[in-house]
């Protein structure tokens, strides 16, 4: 048919899952017009219905960023429906964003999810009133049951009418307010923008700014006039006018909830599984050991348990298994020595030394993306929000510094959660110092090599240096930076759920692609040139020592910035500089340059660094502005280059400052 | 009264909140308007914030946000 839909529903109304059960792998990611956020569609799977998977929101007004989103979405590429998924479980706040839909008078299909949530908690929905009421139809589904699904495809949503009486709900005042500016607005505004009079008299009115500016901001009679009736109503009532909206609003589909909710045993508010679950997990004692306890295990798995053994096993595929091959392949072809020493040393070499830690990345976005789904994730919060505070910022800050323990992109993109504008700048400055799954093999190399007896230790200090730091810049710089404004906790707490193993897979794959698609692109390229410029000095000459190549003045160039940190050698220099491209990187450039493959690297490194040195090499990596992909994603959320470059100026100038003191300091105990 | 002095497990009628316009909107749109029943489920381990639960879903939100909701 050649529709394209959009879809929408309240955080945690299993939406994703619903997007990832629809189109399966057949999803690709794209960018939002005007903001470059990233935005997933896929075709429903056997047809040509394109989805286009909109933010979790609860309301349609302009409040945060993923809400404009979402309104922008719909006024302006005007999609050919809606689905909408409601969670049954959670009606009347759900049903708040589909009131909303139904004021747009766009087509609307409902996808009642959780459907066997609710039977678990014994209760029945009239889902034939309901369909009356909203004079939509409405496609049954749970968490064990998708079948329903697959109708979708049947249905044509294109030009579909509802005759729901929006807008009864509002008072007279209200409704007489709609009428009379809805008549006022010019028809020119009408063909231009494409939306229904009455609900845009409504926005207007709300004084929402987003659309007045993009309909009618040149039509100064019409906004004098609605902001006129607004401060009449709100003088009227002593309230404002969208609070009042709100109110009216929720007052009916209380009424509505009354009607299609029959309660089998008479007892709404008995304690759920997930509220038992919930004594424990947000117990006064318990709450803070489970949580250490649980973040323990993940990380003991992912870098000492399941994700050594992978490294192991990759190690082997390429160092033994591929480059054999190979070498060999290009023995027998009789190809050149230097194009040899390309391959094998800058290609391989540099590439191989990253892909060998793509497995354990997915191991770790594997548990976080449980975390996530399970709803643990909103309990973290909940129990950390007390220390948040005190760092000036919020509990929800812990979701996108969790998930930035895998990668700072999605996690600085997480914080599109924190609907206070201070705590989200706040926490994207601070979410790289924890520390990244591409940083961890950096360590994994260093520790070995260094600190084989307590390498479970090395590598927990590093965590908790970044965490600490992280915690006492949220500190400094709410001193400095961010004065006067408080943080805010506004959390909704989701039932645990378990997580769909379908969309916890498709998450880590997403994740690993990312990197093996980094480690094809820009980590090839670094490595080539890394190759030729350390091949060859200021001539053009093929050098036989890397340390007369072009690569090594400009390392010595730069070493001396490096010496106070315990390092002058151009080799790190090198390194650091090209790990602003990618964390990885360090590792191919040490590999490159050090001309030895990854297995062999870690002993090649004892004869640069000292414990100590290798320790404040470390903490450089940790702490030093992220990568360019992360860089590129501050600037996108923070939104301004200002912004952007104080970031990486205070991390960097941290992580130098921090390393210098490990190494001057340290130097004076261990001689 | 204020949500703080309910109890755990106490019920309570939402009468008016003197907040922030921007939270109260945030808090309206999530279902928190007057008249609306507010259970106190519990307090976070290190007492701040406090899980509240209206319209059947749980909720966190932050003692001195709750100290300014006066119920009925």
């Amino acid at each position: 048919m050649g529709h394209s839909y959009a879809l929408t529903g309240n955080p945690n109304s299993g939406k994703t899952t619903i997007f990832n059960e629809l189109t399966g792998s057949a999803q690709y990611v794209g960018n939002w017009s005007g903001v470059t956020v990233e935005k997933k569609e896929g075709f429903i799977k056997n047809s040509k219905i394109n989805v286009v998977d909109l933010p979790g929101i609860y309301s349609m007004s302009s409040s945060s960023i993923d809400e404009v989103i979402a309104l922008e979405y719909i006024t302006e590429e005007n999609p050919d429906g809606i689905l909408n998924v409601v969670s049954a479980s959670n009606l009347e706040r759900n049903l708040y964003l589909t009131l909303q839909l139904m004021e747009m008078k766009v087509p609307v299909l409902m996808i009642l999810n959780m459907m066997d949530e609710l039977s678990r908690k014994n209760i029945k929905l009239d889902v034939d009133r309901l369909k009356e009421i909203f004079d939509i139809q409405i496609i049954l589904t749970g968490q064990n049951d998708r079948k329903n699904l697959s109708r979708i495809k049947e249905i044509d949503l294109k030009g579909l009418k509802s005759n729901f009486a929006r807008f009864s709900y509002f008072s007279k005042e209200i409704q007489d307010g709609i009428r009379e500016i809805a008549s006022h607005i010019s028809l020119q505004t009408l063909t231009q923008y494409k939306a229904d009079p009455q609900w845009l008299a409504l926005k207007i009115m709300e004084g929402d700014n987003k659309i007045i500016e993009a309909c009618c901001a040149k039509d100064a009679a019409i906004i004098e006039k609605a902001k006129a009736i607004r401060l009449i109503i709100e003088k009227s009532e002593g309230v404002e006018f969208s609070q009042l909206l709100a109110a009216q609003r929720y007052s009916y589909l209380g009424e509505i909830a009354g009607q299609v909710l029959i309660d089998a045993d008479g007892n709404m508010d008995r304690e759920s599984v997930s509220e038992k679950i919930d004594k424990i997990m947000t117990h006064r004692i318990l709450a803070i050991p489970i949580f250490l306890g649980i973040m323990w295990t993940i990380y003991y798995i992912t870098i000492t348990g399941l994700g050594s053994k992978s490294i192991e096993v990759m190690e082997w595929l390429i160092s033994d298994l591929f480059t054999g091959a190979v070498k060999a392949l290009m023995v027998t072809m009789d190809v050149s020595t230097w194009l040899q020493s390309l391959v094998i040393d800058g290609v391989i070499g540099g590439v191989g030394a990253v892909l060998v830690f793509i497995p354990q990345i997915m191991i770790l976005f594997f548990f976080i993306s449980i975390l996530e789904d399970s709803g643990y994730m909103a309990r973290i919060a909940f129990v950390m929000d007390r220390i948040f505070k005190k760092f000036g910022l919020s509990g929800k800050s812990v979701i996108p510094m969790l998930v930035g323990s895998g990668c700072s992109v999605p996690g600085i993109m997480a914080t599109r959660t924190l609907e206070n504008e201070r705590d989200r700048k706040l926490t994207i400055l601070l979410t790289p110092f924890i520390s990244c799954g591409a940083k961890m093999p950096v360590y994994l190399l260093f520790v070995s090599a260094f600190f084989a007896a307590n390498s479970h230790w090395v590598v927990f200090s590093l965590y908790l240096l970044g965490i600490v730091t992280a915690m006492v810049s949220g500190v400094v710089l709410t001193k400095v930076r961010y004065k006067g404004v408080e943080s805010d906790f506004i959390l909704e707490m989701p039932p645990y759920r378990v997580p769909a193993l379908k969309s916890v897979l498709l998450h880590m794959w997403d994740k690993g692609k990312d990197f093996l698609i980094r480690a094809g692109t820009i980590i090839f390229a670094a490595s080539v040139i890394m190759w030729f410029a350390q091949s060859f000095d200021l001539s053009f000459q093929m050098v036989q020592d890397p340390s007369t190549s072009v690569l090594a003045d400009f390392g010595r160039l730069v070493a001396p910035v490096f010496a106070p940190l315990g390092f002058g050698d151009w080799i790190t220099s090198v390194a650091f500089i090209t790990g602003f491209v990618a964390k990885e990187i360090v590792i191919s450039t040490l590999s490159v340059l050090h001309g030895v493959s990854q297995g062999a690297l870690g002993s090649s490194l004892t004869e640069f660094y000292t414990p100590l040195s290798a320790y404040s090499f470390m903490v450089f990596v940790l702490l030093a502005s992220p990568c360019f992909a992360a860089i590129s994603v501050m600037k996108r959320e923070l939104g301004s280059w200002k912004e952007t470059g104080f970031s990486i100026l205070y991390q960097t100038g941290t992580a130098y400052l921090l390393s210098m003191a490990v190494y001057q300091i340290g130097s004076l105990f261990i001689k | 009264m204020t949500i703080i002095d309910l109890k755990p497990g106490q019920c309570g009628e939402i009468y008016e909140m003197t907040l922030d316009s921007k939270i109260k909107h945030k808090l309206m749109e999530m279902g928190m308007t007057p008249g609306t029943s507010v259970q106190f489920v519990r307090t976070a381990p290190l007492g701040d914030p406090i899980n509240i639960k209206v319209r059947g879903f749980n909720l966190g939100i932050r003692r001195d946000v709750a100290m300014n909701i006066t119920l009925k």
